[in-house]
């Protein structure tokens, strides 16, 4: 009995599920234990199986690349907002590293339900579903449900359980028809936006996963928990920005971002931030006229979700949940000044299954075309794509979804849509390794960086430092909101990045952690946690070195694809145009200084931002240091 | 000397459903309690989620003065407990027929998945997981003359927030 206890698994549930779909052939494989030590879960396995398994002549839209889900060992623990899942592919845009992750119901119910991972391989002949019922793991046929629409699926997925409290992950139109912008739904609302990962699923011909668990998690040391949880919700309740988040959400931002930092994505960056005499009409104070009722994720005292109401106009009465920051820059994207119409833009891009900005980016160099006489109403099918038209927005959505005339082409994203349509239009398709670019990078040196770095395309969420959790790490003096000096940039930036690998591997939220409040919780909780949760002793310093490997292998992974130092950048707008942010532009050799020191900082060669194999082998990353030195990638 | 029978007004819990955030941080608190596991598919309360009226509303047992689970039991396995005015199984007598689930009027005895046995919230022993937990105090313990007196102040602040 004892023998037999030590070997019980805690924390996670100890169990791949492998779904070679060209076979319909499900496998359980034992979660191996150095995989699980070595990367903790979600992102970091994720991200090893990845490199494992795909190379880079592998087609991300094609049946060899896998889609992989990852759950943490945190994810329906007691631990703060344990409620996030990663998916990662090899992304249709960057054709390089993708991930993306979500919140909502859906991890805890399928961790609840035994699995730490889903890997798909192959592609189904026609389209099918997953069905897991704690042991029972199905393949059924989803040909009734594909061509629905999210919310309809979801519905017709409960009704075909009958249980109306499985929880679904799902693909809507948007992936079916492998609009690279594609993005995996759960819980109706709950969206892995980033990288198209919609489009991968859409692929492999699986419209959805659908759960149910009922064998819940397994903690080494009980009786540690109930104290470590109200520890750490204390220090997010006390935290300096959780009177923001719980109160106004994430919309807090566009005015942080308008009118402190002076930028903020408009009409294809053509503005560099809303007009101030038109900002009132879309800020977060006119937002909160709107907000019905706050919601939760699984677990999680934070709060920053709302349901939402339209006041006025055609949308007046119409109620939705999902809105964000976000969908609020799609509207400024587009030019568009009315949060009736974000709600909309909400709804519908939940409701078709696309990423809510994508899309709108897309749209917007589209109108920016338009402006400029590039194209007219025969590529548009008859839509008037003028700046601010809420009808023209939401019809090319739907042309987008449904690849009808130029939304065919906006469907590949602007990269690829630029470069096919040729003309010049390059230069306005406002892309870093072919994703989007979240955040105006002349903000400051701090989110150019990071931002040029990031792994799988200019965002925010990989390395942007966002609180002064850094100088609290480090010890010394550090303020995140110095947008102009280089100093400490790159230390911020490898520690966040390090920091962030880590809290997607763990399976929570980084919204109440250090990387919002440097007084939240961090690293050394972080360790504490993984200590009771998994009985396995973890360490602060471990548990950084563990995020710096999965960083690595993210890294490698791009290596191997051929992204590298010379993607590590910005459209030439950003360093050609100066804005009224604190820097004005990007100063080019500045900016390649940076990255030098940055390279140099993570023990990679300067010259191709690459991995060196001491640096890998110092990780513990001899396989991946092999496979490089084979390649003849590196040295 | 103060001679006093004991008699004081017994505390029980009470919901808010205006503020429920649908975290589900109660249900993990309750089956973490009653089970040592985070299994939110074993716990004795529920917040049911109706996903196209976007709400979400917290079930629990009331403890009703006038139980009918407890009416209902053909064998007497259903009791109230002395010191907390719980209403609660007693395992040893349940014949496992299932008729309480049927008679109480929000369904909120479950049945477990794990022993398919009948369950039902036995308020901790008097001090209950799902109100501690609770970050908005959409469930709360609180005494039974006093809980409508705190719902009745939350409802009438008009001021927006959560």
């Amino acid at each position: 009995m004892e023998a037999k206890d030590k070997e019980k698994i805690f924390g996670w549930a100890g169990v791949i599920l492998r779904v070679d779909l060209d076979r319909e052939k499900i496998i359980k494989q034992p979660l191996p234990k150095e995989l699980a030590l070595g990367f903790i879960g979600g992102a970091g396995i994720n991200a090893k199986i990845l490199y494992d398994e795909v190379g880079p002549e592998v087609d991300p839209l094609g049946p060899d690349n896998r889609l992989i889900y990852g759950t943490g060992p945190l994810t329906g623990t007691m631990a703060p907002a344990s409620c996030r899942y990663e998916v990662t592919a090899k992304g249709p845009f960057t054709f390089a590293y993708a991930d993306s992750s979500s919140g909502g119901q859906f991890a805890p119910e399928l961790k609840f339900a035994g699995y730490d991972h889903i890997v798909f391989q192959g592609r189904a002949k026609k389209p099918v579903y997953l069905w897991i019922d704690d042991d029972t793991v199905e393949l059924r046929d989803a040909s009734k449900i594909w061509g629905k629409d999210v919310f309809v699926s979801d519905e017709m997925l409960k009704e075909e359980a009958g249980d109306p409290d499985i929880k679904t992950s799902m693909i809507g139109p948007g992936g079916e028809n492998l609009i690279r912008d594609a993005a995996i739904m759960n819980d109706r609302t709950r969206a892995c936006g980033w990288g198209g990962m919609g489009a991968v699923m859409g692929s492999k011909n699986v419209k959805a996963i659908a759960v149910r668990g009922t064998k819940g998690v397994q903690v080494a040391h009980p009786e540690k928990i109930e104290e470590l949880a109200k520890r750490c919700t204390d220090l997010v309740v006390n935290s300096s920005k959780y009177k923001f988040y719980s109160y106004y959400g994430k919309p807090w931002l566009t005015w942080l971002r308008n009118e402190k930092q002076k930028s903020n994505p408009t009409m294809n960056f053509k503005l560099p931030r809303v007009p101030p005499s038109e900002f009132p009409k879309v800020d977060h104070e006119e937002f909160m006229k709107h907000v019905v009722k706050w919601k939760s994720c699984f677990n999680c005292p934070l709060h920053c979700a709302h349901v939402v109401k339209g006041l006025a106009g055609p949308f007046k009465d119409l109620v939705g949940e999902g809105y964000e920051y976000d969908q609020m820059i799609d509207g400024y994207m587009m030019g568009i000044y009315d949060l009736n119409f974000v709600l909309k833009w909400t709804i519908e891009t939940n409701r078709l299954g696309v990423d809510c900005d994508g899309p709108a980016y897309a749209i917007a160099w589209a109108m920016d075309l338009w402006e400029r006489g590039l194209i007219n109403e025969k590529d548009t099918g008859g839509i008037k794509l003028e700046w601010g038209n809420q009808e023209a927005a939401l019809a090319m959505l739907n042309k987008l979804v449904y690849r009808q005339d130029i939304g065919d082409l906006l469907a590949e994203g602007t990269r690829v849509a630029s470069q096919k349509f040729g003309k010049g239009t390059e230069k306005f398709a406002m892309h870093s390794k072919g994703a989007r670019i979240e955040i105006d990078p002349r903000t400051g040196w701090g989110t150019a960086l990071a931002h040029a770095t990031s792994t799988r395309g200019a965002d925010h969420l990989k390395g942007m430092p966002l609180s002064n959790a850094y100088g609290k790490w480090a010890g010394i003096e550090y303020n995140f909101a110095d947008d102009v000096s280089t100093e400490n940039k790159p230390e911020a930036v490898i520690f966040f990045e390090n920091m962030n690998a880590v809290i997607d591997s763990l399976g929570i939220c980084k919204n109440l952690t250090w990387q919002q409040s440097e007084d939240s919780f961090g690293p050394s909780e972080f360790a504490e946690w993984m200590t009771a949760v998994t009985g396995h002793e973890f360490t602060t310093k471990g548990v950084m070195k563990i995020g710096e490997r999965i960083y690595n292998v993210e890294r490698a992974f791009n290596a191997k694809c051929g992204v590298t130092r010379k993607d590590d950048t910005f459209p030439d707008k950003f360093f050609n145009e100066t804005i009224e942010t604190k820097i004005g532009k990007l100063d080019r050799e500045k900016f390649e200084k940076l990255k030098d020191r940055y390279y140099q900082l993570r023990g990679w060669e300067v010259a191709t931002g690459n991995p060196t194999s001491s640096k890998l082998k110092e990780l513990g990353l001899e396989d991946i240091a092999k496979d490089l030195k084979d390649r003849k990638i590196i040295a | 000397m103060v001679l006093m029978e004991e008699k004081n007004m017994p505390k029980v819990l009470f919901t808010n459903e205006s503020k429920c955030l649908g975290c589900r941080s109660c249900e993990l608190a309750c089956s973490f309690y009653h089970y040592q596991e985070k299994n939110p598919a074993r716990a004795l309360l529920k917040i049911v989620k109706i996903e196209d009226k976007f709400k979400d509303v917290p079930v629990i047992c009331r403890h009703c003065k006038k139980a009918p689970c407890l009416e209902a039991c053909p064998v007497g396995a259903i009791e109230r407990d002395k010191i907390t005015d719980a209403v609660k199984i007693n395992q040893e007598k349940c014949i496992g027929c299932r008729v309480c689930v049927d008679a109480c009027p929000f369904s909120i005895i479950v049945v477990d998945p794990k022993t398919n046995n009948v369950a039902k919230c036995d308020l901790c022993d008097g001090d209950p997981r799902c109100a501690k937990v609770c970050p908005v105090k959409a469930v709360f313990f609180a005494r039974a003359d006093i809980g409508p007196k705190i719902l009745m102040r939350s409802k009438m602040d008009k001021t927006k927030k959560p």
